[in-house]
């Protein structure tokens, strides 16, 4: 009954839509000759017609159709609707053979469809093999103006833009054409087309592309380009959570079309919109003259989260004549009638989706739930921790653990003692060493006999005494002890690049005392330590006349506590000054000498104590246009500042870097850190393309990130080619506000990833169930026994109950003081 | 395990001081320890340690005058396991009754024998060698005679303890530590309890009983250990009680029967002084109890009447004078957040002072502002939990975790059948019917009061917390299973503090960088410090098999965005960060 009320002119096709929707009504086909059908046809309405070989009232075929085996080929049409007042015929052949739609072949069927006497379409003998399919397709090919069928993404894109601020759009994925939900889809098509663009795919690419990566269901999409005004936004686009029937995409479609949010002043009990007609609940934000404003955009928000679940609505509290409970800033009303209004006090946002989530979840899948307890959405017992897993998954691998020496109380001391070691201090039921553990194994095949630093190791679920001892509370530690030093921890990278430099690099004092001008110049130039390079693309040289003892007892201190991430060295003979003319500076200095760009700065030292030198240092080792990568990031995280990134497939374009260095001289990008990304060496970078973008734009592409404030995302637009000016006047709009984002980063704080188990209430379930047994004088045995049996039933109902209530924690927030709301 | 130094401070229930005032003032002491037993070294040990000026005096020419006398027949009913099948020397104390803790390896007691019941002479050279290697300071040979009560205000309890001894020399004491083991053995009274020999007088000469019909008055170690001696050679042997045999392993309490053999149990209210769980005096400040007289604490319920128990209560009690009369806060360590369910872990499998005075010790974690980080206490007594925060010195401002193990509340009890069906539970959800030892972890998001401690529910070891956890029981004692044990505690901790404690690799960490505005405590404490965890291609690899990771090296054009963090704008609020859909479905 649903679409009773549409009484619509369609396609020239005049009929008056009657009732399509529940069951199929047996209708007779009529049967007719060929000749008698072209004599019926009206001009323009629609007719299908079935040309078939055999006479399938007065002797049906039993060959069967592949997919339905209970249909012949030609008798299950008997069993057709009239498809929403389109003519559906039976023609047969065998009675005028001329006819020129009679198939040649004896037993194939064809169905044509027919605008007045024109052909539309053609069907396959095997596309129509059910009603859904019958009505899917000749729908799809009647609303073929209405409903367009894309394949890539570029099509979506084109239909989006062109409709931005002038219509929305109805997307829908399926299958395959001719199911159910095709059907579906067509028939909403065939009610809505004139409202909505109607796009449709099969290609479950863009549907990935949408940002959905369940490919097995159908999906229905509400573009709202409608209100778009701006062409580089985007339309917001709200999924349909429910299954694609007729009913549910109706259902859907008219909360579309609803307000989005009503203000309202009356009782809730009296206030009624569509939403509750079509069977879904209303909240109500409770607000305040004072605080209308943030009500109002909290109410806009959750509105937008529940569109096409509940109805939203703005309750004015202040001229309100029911009394309403005082703390209570949401009022839940649900569908049922007859059921009263709940009030609460809720102080989140995702509270309030989950309320009402949870509330409509128990009404529609109460019947599922009994049938199958196992399809309750994610399981609390499973791994979803991806170290945890990765390296539980991994157990079974034998790690060429014997090229690490495995200590033990006995021999910890009297090893670390003999020789230069390195400590891993591990247990073997801790994750993340043990997923370390691999990496440093790495480290050892890669040393093998070319170090003489000893690669250790000791398991603290063992030894737990040692590793208290040295300190160790937590795990893992890397810790190198040389003789005569005190042990130094390493805070690298948990992986086996960056401990494999801190070895390497440790294989020299650090600094390194150079002796002689010729050193120091081969120093610079890499040739000293040619080997150690390829770890460190810098090296740095404290330059100082002998006498000044206190800096370079610093900068040795420095040098020290850099060990293992730069080459350092110092020089602090009396000819310095040699080398402080050439490198036009005044001792004390450094002289940084990067080896990739073949040359070498220097720097005064005008604070010289060890923690300011240490600082120069690290700064000096910021490149100004670097690679981003995921070891380094962190460090140009430091810096507080916008990122600018160039996102790359490959090394970039020199051109790009000429731009960037440019800018960077001129100073224009000092309030940003300009980096690129290589997509071939941090593939990662892809996932946050797709976050970015929902379409990606061709690389190279040029993003500015704001993540310290307010995450915004903006792209350089894509059509402009990345030049000083271009780049220039865009980064003068960012920076005047002009320049719209595309994303704002999701500023979700990082909760629970699933509840846990309620033991409290588990328990006092319990109690609570023991409790009748104490007063065991008016209960006579056989009631008793009775009564444990049901207690006993029940517990396991509980036990359920209780699972499935997981969000205890968040419940008991609710009654927490917070003024969020 | 305990009858020595006569003192005629038990003469009645409590502690009957006789307060007198003494104005003499004798040598003054910090601490006085009243006999050198096991709890006395052990104090005497602890004292030393920290520096403290203190005394032990001891009646006899030598510690643990007791182990010369009993147990009559010379057995210890205490384990002596050497080999446990594991290196971790704190694992090791679970089966190891008889040591003393110190930082000497070489002081510990299976160094001095190798029976599993060792004998008893084997524990006086144990204790011997304990006080003098590690030079503890005990005056032998002294018999304080008096006690008496010295009121000063400037003293750190309001008054004095000043002993007398036996050539009326006295000491002034500020705090007294009464170590003396128990004094009174059970009198019964009955037509023809003349005859009655006592435990500590009885011959332990078999020949002594030969073919005599004997009546044996309880049923408790000591019965058992007499009978057993004279059993080849009597007639007949009765034995009478009031009780049923208590096994141990039914009621896990070395104080009943361990496999035939142990002590006299019952007369509770007769035997112990009443003390505070804090092992204090109710009567006086400043006068602990150590010991076995301190089991009343725990009786018939832990192990605080013998070694193995009150060398963590002695240990405990040291922790609460340090912070009384030293400043000395409650040792603790400080770990950010990420440690949480590590440091929850490696306790429960490793630590003994839990396990022996398991329901009596329980540590204490207390979290930060923000719950970024917390810190870890020690073995606390769990009944002061409302005085915690004088009684360590630490804050308790930001909600607290008790860590405890406990056996259900099935399972203890000696009528009860400990094979009973269906008594180990298997399925993480049912933990919390667990029967044997397993851990507990409450958590409160305020200390709780002294009223609240008081006044719990029946059956309850603490007040009711905001939530608990129970891990699920493990035979062996080993809850390191990676999704039967962690994986419940870390969601049980996440859903305390609001928070995703999920570890995650450097990878995943530089795209939430990339496209979220916060971090998970994980990539904040790890990654950001540039101490992210790389990861193998190994590992990778099972990460994304497991659907955890995502492949984007093998993504190509156009990426597919499945990726974790795919969220509209409005939906910014969303908890699961990965798998959103996939979750939903």
């Amino acid at each position: 009954m649903m679409f009773s009320s549409f009484s619509v002119f369609r396609i020239g096709v005049s009929f008056v839509l009657m009732c399509v929707l529940t069951k199929a009504t047996v209708v007779p086909v009529p049967e007719l000759s060929p000749q008698r059908y072209f004599s019926t046809l009206q001009p323009g309405k629609a007719s299908l017609a079935y040309f078939c070989q055999d006479a399938p009232m007065h002797k049906p075929r039993e060959r069967k159709h592949p997919d339905f085996p209970n249909l012949t080929s030609c008798t299950f049409i008997f069993n057709l609707i009239s498809i929403q007042g389109i003519l559906v015929s039976y023609v047969n052949c065998v009675q005028e053979e001329t006819a020129k739609y009679c198939g040649k072949e004896k037993d194939l069927m064809k169905a044509y469809l027919f605008r007045g006497n024109i052909l539309l379409r053609e069907f396959p003998p095997d596309t129509l093999f059910d009603v859904n399919a019958v009505v899917a397709h000749v729908l799809f090919a009647l609303l073929f103006n209405e409903v367009k069928y894309i394949a890539t993404l570029e099509d979506l894109q084109n239909i989006e833009n062109a409709l931005k601020g002038k219509a929305n759009i109805v997307f829908a994925y399926v299958k395959a054409i001719g199911t159910s939900e095709h059907r579906a889809v067509m028939e909403a098509a065939f009610v809505y087309g004139t409202t909505y663009q109607f796009v449709l795919t099969t290609e479950f690419a863009l549907l990935e592309s949408i940002g959905t990566e369940d490919i097995e269901y159908a999906h229905l999409y509400f573009f709202h380009c409608k209100p778009v005004l701006d062409f580089t936004q985007e339309c917001r686009k709200t999924l349909m959570e429910q299954s694609l029937t007729t009913l549910n995409i109706h259902r859907f479609m008219k909360t579309m079309e609803a307000p989005l949010l009503t203000e309202v002043a009356e009782d809730p009990q009296q206030v009624s919109t569509i939403h509750l007609q079509l069977g879904l609940p209303l909240v109500f934000i409770v607000s305040q003259q004072v605080t209308y404003a943030a009500d109002r955009r909290t109410a806009e928000w959750v509105a937008w989260r529940l569109l096409g679940k509940a109805g939203v609505l703005l309750l004015l509290r202040d001229s309100l004549e029911v009394n309403i409970p005082q703390h209570t800033n949401v009022i839940f009303k649900r569908a049922e009638e007859g059921m009263q209004v709940e009030y609460l006090v809720l102080h989140d946002v995702d509270l309030i989706i989950s309320h009402v989530e949870n509330n409509v979840h128990t009404e529609e899948t109460q019947e599922e739930e009994e049938e199958d307890d196992e399809l309750e959405g994610p399981d609390i017992d499973i791994q979803d921790d991806e170290v945890a897993e990765s390296v539980y998954r991994d157990r079974k691998r034998r790690l060429p653990l014997e090229l690490t020496v495995e200590l033990t109380e006995e021999t910890f001391s009297r090893t670390v003692m003999a020789s230069d070691s390195i400590v891993l201090f591990y247990a073997s039921w801790e994750a993340v060493s043990m997923a370390f553990l691999q990496s440093y194994v790495e480290v050892a095949v890669q040393l093998k006999g070319t170090s003489n630093m000893l690669l250790c190791r000791i398991n603290c679920g063992d030894w737990s005494d040692i590793c208290t001892k040295q300190n160790v509370t937590e795990f893992p530690v890397i810790k190198m002890y040389k003789e005569g030093e005190n042990p130094v921890s390493y805070v690298g990278m948990l992986g086996t690049e960056d401990l494999l430099k801190f070895i390497q690099l440790n294989r020299i004092s650090c600094p390194v005392t150079i002796t002689s001008i010729q050193e120091a110049e081969e120093y610079l130039r890499g040739k000293l330590y040619e080997e150690l390079i390829s770890y460190s693309r810098v090296s740095i040289l404290g330059i100082f006349s002998p006498t000044m003892i206190t800096a370079i007892e610093n900068f040795t201190k420095a040098g020290n506590s850099l060990r293992g991430y730069v080459l350092t060295g110092i020089y602090s003979e009396e000819d310095v000054l040699l080398l402080s003319d050439k490198y036009a500076t005044t001792v004390p200095a450094l002289l940084l000498a990067r080896h990739e760009e073949r040359h070498t700065v220097s720097m005064p030292l005008s604070s010289t104590s060890a923690q300011d030198i240490v600082q120069i240092i690290t700064d000096a080792l910021l490149e100004t246009f670097p690679e981003i990568t995921v070891e380094n990031l962190p460090t140009y995280l430091r810096l507080q500042k916008p990122l600018l990134i160039l996102f790359s497939d490959g090394s970039i374009n020199h051109k790009y870097k000429e731009v960037m260095a440019a800018l960077i001289k001129q100073k224009h990008l000092d309030s940003l850190t300009p980096c690129w990304l290589n997509l071939k060496n941090t593939p990662a970078g892809r996932g946050i393309l797709q976050v970015y973008f929902d379409l990606l734009p061709p690389l190279p592409l040029l993003v500015l990130v704001n993540l310290h404030s307010g995450g915004q995302v903006f792209a350089f637009p894509s059509d402009q080619s990345i030049t000083e000016q271009n780049l220039l006047l865009w980064l003068k709009k960012f920076e005047a506000g002009l320049e719209r984002h595309i994303r704002v980063l999701s500023a979700a704080e990082w909760k629970p990833p699933l509840p846990a188990y309620d033991f409290l209430s588990m328990i006092d379930a319990e109690t609570s169930q023991h409790a009748p047994r104490k007063d065991p004088e008016c209960m006579k045995e056989t009631d008793v026994q009775e009564n444990y049996k049901e207690q006993h039933e029940d517990t396991s109902k509980v036990t359920i109950k209780h699972l499935r209530n997981r969000n205890w924690f968040e419940v008991e927030k609710a009654f927490l003081p917070d003024k969020e709301l | 395990m305990g009858l020595s130094t006569a003192t005629p401070l038990w003469a009645t229930p409590g502690l009957l001081l006789a307060l007198v005032l003494h104005p003499t003032l004798g040598l003054h002491r910090d601490y006085c320890v009243l006999g050198a037993g096991p709890a006395g070294l052990q104090m005497a040990y602890f004292l030393q340690q920290a520096g403290r000026d203190h005394v032990v005096f001891e009646r006899h020419a030598g510690p643990g005058s007791f182990f010369a006398r009993y147990p009559r027949h010379r057995k210890l009913i205490s384990i002596n396991k050497r080999h446990t099948g594991k290196a971790n020397a704190e694992f090791n104390l679970r089966h190891d009754w008889n040591s003393l803790l110190s930082h000497d390896p070489r002081l510990l007691f299976k160094h001095y024998s190798r029976a599993y019941f060792p004998d008893a002479g084997d524990m006086m050279r144990y204790l011997r060698d304990f006080a003098d290697r590690l030079r503890l300071n005990v005056l032998y040979n002294t018999t304080i005679t008096h006690v008496t009560l010295d009121k000063d205000r400037q003293a750190w309890n309001g008054h004095y303890f000043v002993l007398t001894d036996q050539r009326g020399q006295t000491h002034r004491c500020s705090v007294l530590l009464v170590a003396t083991g128990l004094s009174v053995p059970n009198q019964v009274n009955f037509p023809g309890s003349e005859y009655v020999e006592g435990y500590d007088s009885v011959s332990i000469d078999p020949a002594d009983f030969e073919g005599q019909n004997v009546l044996i008055l309880g049923r408790g170690n000591s019965a058992f250990e007499t009978a057993e001696n004279i059993l080849g050679v009597t007639n007949f042997i009765h034995m009478l009680s009031r009780s049923r045999v208590r096994l141990s392993w039914a009621t896990h309490y070395v104080g009943d029967l361990s496999s035939l053999r142990l002590a006299s149990g019952g007369a509770f209210s007769k035997k112990y002084p009443l003390i505070k769980a804090s092992y204090e005096s109710k009567g006086s400040r400043g006068l602990f109890v150590l010991g076995t007289a301190s089991h009343s604490v725990d009786y018939r319920k832990s192990a605080g009447g013998f070694i193995h128990g009150f060398r963590y209560t002695v240990r405990a009690v040291h922790r609460l004078l340090e912070q009384r009369h030293h400043g000395v806060a409650w040792p603790f360590t400080e770990f950010p957040i990420t440690q949480l369910t590590n440091s929850i872990l490696r306790r429960v499998n490793e630590a003994s002072g839990l396990y022996q005075m398991f329901s009596v010790l329980a540590d204490v974690i207390l979290l930060k502002e923000n719950a970024t980080s917390f810190e870890y206490l020690e073995e606390f007594p769990m009944q002061m939990l409302a005085q915690l925060e004088t009684l360590t010195g630490r804050q308790a401002r930001h909600g607290l975790f008790v860590i405890n193990l406990e056996y259900g509340k099935n399972f203890s009890g000696p009528d009860k059948d400990v094979f009973f069906q269906d008594r180990s539970v298997g399925h993480m959800r049912d933990a919390w019917q667990s029967n044997f030892l397993h851990p507990v972890v409450y958590y409160y998001r305020h200390l709780p009061t002294e009223q609240e401690v008081r006044f719990r529910p029946a059956d309850w070891l603490l007040p009711r917390p905001s939530a608990i956890h129970h891990v699920v029981e493990d035979f062996l004692t080993d809850w390191t299973a990676p999704v039967g044990h962690i994986l419940p505690l870390r969601r049980f901790l996440e859903n305390c503090l609001a928070t995703d404690l999920r570890h995650f690799y450097a990878e995943s960490c530089f795209l939430f960088a990339l496209t979220r505005q916060k971090l998970p405590p994980s990539c904040q404490q790890g990654y950001l410090r540039q101490q992210g965890l790389v990861g193998t291609e190994h590992l990778r690899r099972h990460g994304v098999e497991s659907g955890l990771l995502r492949d984007y090296a093998a993504t190509g054009q156009p990426p597919s965005p499945q990726g974790p963090a795919r969220q509209p704008p409005l939906a910014g609020l969303g908890v699961q960060p990965l798998d959103n859909k996939k979750l939903e479905l």
